[in-house]
């Protein structure tokens, strides 16, 4: 019984982490039609930069999460106008290259981070990392409290900000239809080039949380890649809601199977069921999704 | 007297020609009608003017200026609000949402709100419905919403692209009824139909458009009834 | 003769006889470099029958090199069979994997059906990296069969092959028709009586079948195999890029990409042994291409000389069009 609550617990705390990465990136795609490859890149060099401002600067890297997330606001910020330029491309399939490129800039974002830094893995720590709190014989390492709370309070943030701003507003019209929210005189491509932006800064969030939560390491991008893809597909691409339950679900599903199968197959049954839904149910389990 | 032109427009997709050297006017208080076979580039010509398709070559002039390199949030806010095919509800928006899409021009907060009771005024109907979403909506009603989006920013000017098409022909005598009403409170109406018969019964300026070209123009008051118009039509 | 078989001839005399001055001057070190070429021709032409002629992109091509490797292997090593049987299980094994998967995703468009290939080489690398005959994260050595020679010759017969089958089925044949039919609207090909799901079901079939047997001859000639090696990204992404650079679609598009990027991947190794540096080239070109020159370098070339040829007798043509 103690295990199984723990296991449970231990799941919804890492989902509350993959919720920071797949809100944004399924955002990313409601708007831009984009499924970003380079996600997982975010991933690691969001790591990265709190591993290196915490290793010069000596401050614990959590604080470093607003300074990540402005970085990574930038970086979107420049890289979208590339996705812009393939978007508004004449040549069919205009999706698809614009997926090649992402898969283009994630090798090269890898390859980058490898000749820079190597294969190394490297810890960083935070205030509490090495502390724990238990309540009712269940035991919770309080980076993955903090973390998972982060994980809410992005959440909280970002459904604000779609059901009740002006802007959020405009992101859900223009998700649902570019061309007639236009026509209401929404400026599109500011629209999708903020979102892009919005959805890189997050992405870079996440990698300093689980940076601390566990090491960073230039290879770490491709695991989170199809973690973001299994949410988004699960939940129902482009469809933000169903994010919060298939987080938790990745969360849950990566706990048990380590538990109760065996964590070597943890990524064969995430990567098994990935692309069985994507067979069996491509508009997300809730079936709100695009396909 | 012509307020809203399109002055030898050229604008099409990718590399090809959609619509080719078409001027029209249309003025404050009057309803020009364009007429035209499917895929004549009606609805193209419309983005154009309402500036959510780039103009290749001519221009497009409002009030004497010429507004061709405008983004369509300008027009908007410059008096020009478009109702496309098919409507423009969102259908995962509740009908407040997609009233407040419509007025998304509206900066100030307490204006868009008061903007909204207003079209709750004048369509109880709605009001009733304001927490519905769009899909939810019956045809009526989603015409409705369409046209509270249009009037949000109360324009001067209203493009609308086949606003009776796939209602129930009661309903098409209300949004004919409507239309009327606006035009006589002095907005001009540049309208796509496919309905002629009801779209002449308000028209002032006919215009009709075949493959990307102006063939045919007059006043309505040269056209004696439908017959002429008809004939006129499959001449062409 | 027909004018696209005497090119393959002339293409096919000129290949063989570079092939065996190379082999009579290199040294085995530089023999191992060629071998490599031939390797990587190979596969980044396979992966262009799917990925470029029919254009479903497959991101999850390492699943069929990988499962001819560990077929070849186990049948060696455990079972005691020959190597040339060994190899053709292998391919094989690719073929039917192919056949079972390929039913069901090729039913997803686009951006779906790389990631669900995507998916299914991640499940056979874990797979690997999980069962008791792959012999897990440790992998398998396999006896050393042959020399360096034979397989140099095995890789560039592979190669030859599909070079061979592309010419002469796709380039000039009308499989290769149907294929690009389907690839520019698949709704249109169905129209014209083209079995569109059986077209690509072959095209994916027979670019994993190569990939397959591939897979066989590396894993005896590098003699250790071990999931990453066969499965890993190493192996999956190149073929993408390398075709894509070259020019999806076309025959000589991914030959030469292959032979560049290989060369530049060996270089970068010799000189600095950084192999990631590699990741950084293939990565950057590809973002390149894809902006300012989506069809590959060959492809690109092609529309250029068209456009040319085109635009000759009279130049005020293209710019009205434009
Ligand atoms: N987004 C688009 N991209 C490419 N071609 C388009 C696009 N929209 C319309 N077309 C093409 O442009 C031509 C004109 O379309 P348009 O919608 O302007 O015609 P229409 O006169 O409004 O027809 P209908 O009466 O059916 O509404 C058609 O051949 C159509 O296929
Ligand atoms: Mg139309």
């Amino acid at each position: 019984m103690d295990l199984l609550l723990q296991t449970l617990v231990n799941g919804i705390l890492i989902g509350g982490v993959y919720l920071i990465i797949t809100l944004g990136f399924n955002l990313a795609f409601g708007v831009l039609g984009v499924i970003d490859f380079a996600v997982g890149e975010w991933v690691m060099l969001g790591g990265f930069t709190g591993y290196w401002l915490n290793h010069y600067l000596g401050l614990d890297p959590l604080l470093f999460l607003p300074v990540t997330f402005v970085v990574f606001v930038i970086v979107g910020a420049l890289v979208y106008p590339m996705l812009a330029r393939l978007l508004k491309g004449r040549q069919h399939a205009r999706l698809l290259m614009v997926f090649v490129f992402t898969f283009g800039l994630s090798t090269l974002l890898k390859g980058g981070a490898l000749t820079a830094w190597g294969f190394n893995q490297r810890a960083m720590d935070s205030f509490f990392s090495a502390r724990s709190v238990e309540l009712a014989g269940v035991y919770m390492p309080q980076i993955r409290l903090v973390a998972f709370f982060f994980g809410v309070l992005i959440t909280v943030a970002v459904a604000w900000m779609l059901y009740r701003t002006r802007f959020g507003l405009s992101v859900r019209a223009v998700a649902q239809d570019e061309g007639k929210a236009r026509l209401m005189g929404v400026n599109t491509n500011r629209v999708a080039a903020l979102v892009y932006a919005l959805y890189a800064g997050l992405t870079g969030m996440a990698g300093v949380l689980i940076g601390v939560i566990y090491t960073v390491t230039p290879q770490m991008g491709v695991q989170y890649t199809i973690f973001a893809f299994f949410i988004a597909v699960l939940a129902g691409l482009g469809y933000v809601p169903g994010v919060l339950l298939a987080a938790l679900l990745l969360g849950l599903i990566q706990a048990f199977v380590a538990v109760y199968i065996g964590s070597a197959y943890s990524l064969l049954i995430v990567f098994l069921s990935l692309y069985l839904i994507l067979l069996v149910a491509p508009r997300g389990i809730l079936n709100r999704g695009r396909a | 007297m012509s307020d809203l032109q399109a002055k030898d427009l050229h604008t099409g997709y990718g590399r090809v020609e959609i619509v080719s050297g078409v001027s029209i006017s249309a003025a404050l208080g009057q309803v020009t009608c364009i007429f035209g076979p499917n895929g004549s580039g009606k609805s193209t010509l419309l983005k154009a003017v309402a500036g959510a398709q780039p103009t290749w070559r001519g221009d497009v002039v409002y009030r004497d200026t010429s507004i061709r390199d405008q983004p369509t949030e300008e027009r908007i806010l410059g008096g020009i609000a478009t109702m496309p095919q098919g409507g423009s509800v969102f259908a995962d928006l509740s009908v407040d949402e997609n009233l407040r899409i419509g007025g998304h021009t509206i900066r100030d907060r307490t204006q868009l709100r008061q903007r909204v009771a207003e079209i709750y005024d004048r369509f109880p109907a709605l009001a009733k419905k304001r927490r519905a979403r769009g899909s939810d909506l019956s045809g009526g009603q989603q015409m409705l919403v369409s046209v509270g989006q249009l009037l949000m920013t109360d324009p001067q000017f209203l493009l609308l692209d086949e606003p009776s098409a796939g209602l129930a022909p009661s309903v098409v005598k209300e949004v004919f009824q409507m239309l009327r009403e606006l035009k006589e409170a002095g907005k001009g109406i540049l309208m796509v139909e496919q309905n002629v018969r009801d779209a002449l019964q308000i028209a002032d300026q006919i215009y009709i458009l075949v493959q990307g070209k102006l063939v045919y123009h007059a006043p309505r008051a040269d056209i004696p009834d439908l017959k002429t118009l008809m004939k006129v039509y499959m001449q062409v | 003769m027909k004018r696209a078989t005497r090119d393959l001839c002339l293409f096919s005399l000129a290949a063989l006889i570079i092939m065996l001055v190379l082999l009579f001057t290199l040294d085995s070190a530089n023999l191992r470099v060629v071998t490599g070429v031939y390797m990587w021709i190979g596969l980044a032409l396979s992966w262009n029958i799917i990925g470029g002629y029919t254009g479903y992109l497959s991101f999850g091509h390492a699943a069929f090199f990988g499962i001819g490797a560990y077929t070849t292997a186990i049948l060696v090593t455990v079972a005691g069979w020959p190597f040339p049987l060994a190899v053709l299980t292998g391919g094989v094994a690719a073929g039917v994997l192919a056949a079972l998967i390929g039913g069901p995703t090729l039913r997803l468009a686009g951006a779906y059906f790389a990631i669900g290939t995507w998916a299914v080489a991640l499940c056979m690398l874990q797979l690997a990296n999980i069962l008791d005959i792959t012999g897990g994260a440790y992998g398998i050595s396999l006896p050393s069969l042959y020399s360096d020679t034979v397989f140099y010759l095995l890789m560039f017969a592979l190669a030859w092959l599909v070079f061979f089958f592309t010419w002469h089925y796709i380039e000039h044949g009308s499989f290769g028709r149907k294929l690009e039919a389907l690839r520019e609207n698949e709704l249109a090909a169905e129209m014209l009586g083209i079995n569109t799901n059986r077209q690509k079901l072959l095209a994916f079939i027979v670019s994993a079948v190569f990939p397959g047997l591939i897979g066989g001859v590396y894993a005896g000639w590098i003699v250790f195999i071990e999931p990453n090696a066969v499965f890993g990204s190493n192996i999956n992404d190149p073929m993408i890029l390398m075709t894509i650079l070259g020019g999806a679609g076309t025959v000589m598009g991914p030959v030469i990409a292959a032979v560049v990027l290989y060369l530049l991947n060996r270089i970068l190794w010799i000189n600095w042994s950084a192999d990631t540096a590699y990741l950084i080239f293939l990565g950057f070109l590809t973002c390149v291409v894809v902006l300012y020159a989506p069809n590959g370098l060959v492809g690109t070339f092609k529309a250029w000389l068209a456009n040319r040829r085109r635009s000759l007798p009279d130049t005020q043509d293209d710019e009205e069009a434009s």
